[in-house]
């Protein structure tokens, strides 16, 4: 737990808006830019959970697709066992796609509906290793399907016979299937019944354990990262507020976004409350204001706050938070 | 049973209990529908053991029998049951021989524009940028000229650069070309956006992400999950197709006289029409309204059925 395995270095990522109706072509307009992630410096260190909270739209996604090169930074760059990977072209990044894979949020369209139960498992380990025998191949396929907890039997099935739950277990087992070191879980649970949750959930910390996998794992339900997550990573609005150990996050949150955010997690005990409760509402990605996202919701925020973004720095115990307010000890940590 | 392959046997089954089969028989008008097509394909098929005559043996006619009324007419003959042209040839003969060159011509020039419009308008969606940009301003260059138009300018220089004799050989061939080639824009654009759209999803991602090769993901994953608007637009460009070669044929460079095509014979049947002999143009005419009848309703039933039930849509 000492190597890094992935490092994201001031990766940024835009998008820019586009006419949505045919009146806008003749208003003269710039496209506004939405910055979706901003100088972002992440570090995932092998054999690790590390979890990403944050709520909808703060740009988990953005940057889960950035780490697999699904889309490529603006900005900054991304370093994967040391090597450079971002500005890889696509033949050359052939040789990073099987270390790392990738499990949707939404299980059905993540799934090509044409394909069977078999034929999804099966194309991949054919792909790769074309040697194999028809038997080998199967018997290959019955073990990843036995593996994550499907009935062999279901093998003709196609995406739409099979349930939520079943969905999800076979995109786990395909992306297990090129034999991964790292996997990245965009919201994988967010899609599933509560039921199921736990199940997926157990299965997913199952395998990581059993194959040592690192996981880099998005969502925004606090309950999942208390219960996998090695260290936390909490973002709002496209950048990082604290990243801390899992015990610490929950112990003592510093950040008042991570206070907030733990507060509002609805708890069968009342208690007092302590940490900062926020004003207002998300502002609008389009029209950024300078300084901290959170100035206009942030109860301490002050004239530095509105002019300066905070950068993280660390804390005595290994934590690290991005808040003008807490490194000028206007908060008591 | 091997997972690679399936039988043939159990292809049937699938079939017999899909839901085609089933939409098919609740849906009585496209039923019908479906018989009349599959007739009319048969009928073509065998048209040298069907018809009574070959109207292309101009041995085998009299000119003595021309202009003879269909049989429940006054003055039929029992030997030509739908009467005769103005040459003496045998109607029925000629006009199953005439379903024979529709159909032909339809599916072929159809295919044509299938491989083109497929394969341009997968590279213009999956690969997008500049050869999306060229690929489309093609397809708009290609779509203001009037398909019809282009047709007549390339089978009149054709015909004359090549002379009668030779053309007539190849007349249905440079049809087919023709037809094929004006069209291929409705296939390109359609699948270009089915393309685009099926892109954004996951699986295609997914796809990506497990190291597959550009050729792969396209050809496996993205172009049969586009297949029910191909299919679509297949039914209907074949009644388009059909009818453009009849109105070549009616216009008189379409196919050369003697090879019966619907068109052409309505063509013929025009001149005769002020003299009392209807039926040389109009049951020509009828079996074309027939025929295209018969594959738009079935079209728009394909499009109806494939529409609502998207998820549970035959398994085709």
């Amino acid at each position: 737990m000492t190597q890094p395995l992935l490092q994201l270095e001031q990766v940024s990522k835009s998008f820019y808006t586009r006419p949505t109706a045919p009146y806008e072509l003749f208003r003269w307009r710039r496209p506004a830019r939405l910055s979706a992630v901003e100088q972002l410096d992440l570090t995932v260190y092998r054999g690790e959970t590390l979890c990403v909270v944050g709520e909808s739209g703060c740009g988990k996604s953005t940057m889960a697709r950035l780490v697999m090169g699904l889309l490529h930074p603006d900005e900054g760059q991304i370093n994967y066992a040391g090597q450079r990977i971002d500005h890889l072209k696509r033949h050359d990044r052939l040789a990073y796609r099987r270390r790392m894979q990738m499990i949707f949020q939404d299980p059905y369209t993540a799934l090509n509906p044409r394909l069977t139960v078999l034929h999804c498992l099966l194309e991949p380990l054919l792909y790769h290793q074309p040697q194999l025998t028809e038997q080998e191949a199967l018997e290959q396929v019955f073990q990843q399907l036995l593996a994550v907890g499907i009935d062999p039997a279901l093998g003709q099935r196609f995406p739409h016979q099979l349930s939520s739950g079943q969905r999800q277990r076979l995109n786990i087992a395909r992306a297990l299937s090129v034999k991964p070191e790292f996997i990245v879980a965009d919201e994988p649970l967010s899609a599933l019944d509560v039921s199921i949750q736990a199940q997926i959930l157990n299965l997913l910390q199952d395998t990581a354990n059993q194959q040592n996998l690192t996981f880099l794992f998005f969502t925004h339900n606090l309950a999942v990262v208390e219960h996998i997550a090695d260290r936390v990573a909490v973002m709002y609005e496209g950048r990082l507020c604290e990243l801390t150990s899992s015990r610490n996050l929950f112990k003592h949150p510093r950040h008042p976004y991570t206070q907030a955010l733990l507060e509002a997690m609805p708890q069968l005990t009342t208690s007092p409350q302590q940490g900062a409760k926020l004003m207002g509402d998300v502002p609008s990605r389009l029209q950024r204001p300078l300084g901290c996202s959170l100035q206009d919701r942030c109860p301490y925020a002050n004239e530095r706050c509105r002019h300066q973004v905070p950068t993280l720095f660390s804390h005595t115990d290994g934590g690290q938070t991005a808040c003008h307010a807490l490194q000028e000890g206007r908060i008591k940590p | 049973m091997s997972p690679f392959e399936v039988s043939s046997h159990k292809l049937w089954r699938r079939y017999r209990r899909s839901q085609v089969m089933a939409h098919l028989k609740a849906h009585r008008a496209a039923f019908v529908c479906a018989i009349v097509l599959l007739l009319a394909i048969i009928t073509a098929l065998l048209a040298p053991w069907l018809a009574p005559y070959n109207p292309g043996d101009l041995s085998a006619h009299d000119i003595m029998d021309a202009e003879l009324p269909p049989i429940w007419q006054a003055g039929g003959d029992s030997r030509f049951w739908l009467g005769t042209d103005g040459l003496g040839r045998d109607l029925l003969s000629s006009l199953i021989y005439g379903l024979r060159t529709s159909l032909a011509v339809g599916f072929c020039a159809v295919l044509l524009q299938l491989v083109l419009g497929v394969s341009l308008g997968l590279a213009a969606g999956y690969l997008g940028g500049w050869t999306d940009r060229v690929l489309m301003r093609l397809a708009d260059l290609q779509l203001a000229f009037s398909s019809l138009m282009l047709a007549i300018l390339a089978l009149a220089i054709v015909q004359a650069a090549m002379g009668a004799a030779s053309y007539s050989i190849w007349a249905p061939w440079i049809l087919v070309l023709v037809l094929g080639l004006a069209e291929w824009p409705q296939y390109a654009r359609t699948l270009r956006a089915s393309v685009m759209a099926e892109k954004q999803k996951d699986y295609v991602a997914a796809a990506e992400l497990l190291g597959f090769g550009d050729w792969r993901i396209m050809l496996r994953h993205i172009l049969p999950n586009t297949l029910s608007p191909l299919l679509i637009i297949s039914t209907l460009q074949v009644a388009h197709v059909i009818l453009a070669e009849a109105a070549l044929s009616f216009l008189g460079i379409g196919m050369p006289y003697y090879t019966p095509s619907l068109g052409g014979q309505m063509r013929d049947g025009f001149e005769y029409m002020l003299s009392g002999s209807w039926w040389i143009a109009l049951l020509p005419g009828l079996t074309l309204v027939l025929l295209l009848l018969a594959i738009n309703l079935l079209g728009d039933w394909l499009r109806d059925t494939l529409d609502i039930q998207h998820q549970d849509g035959p398994s085709l």
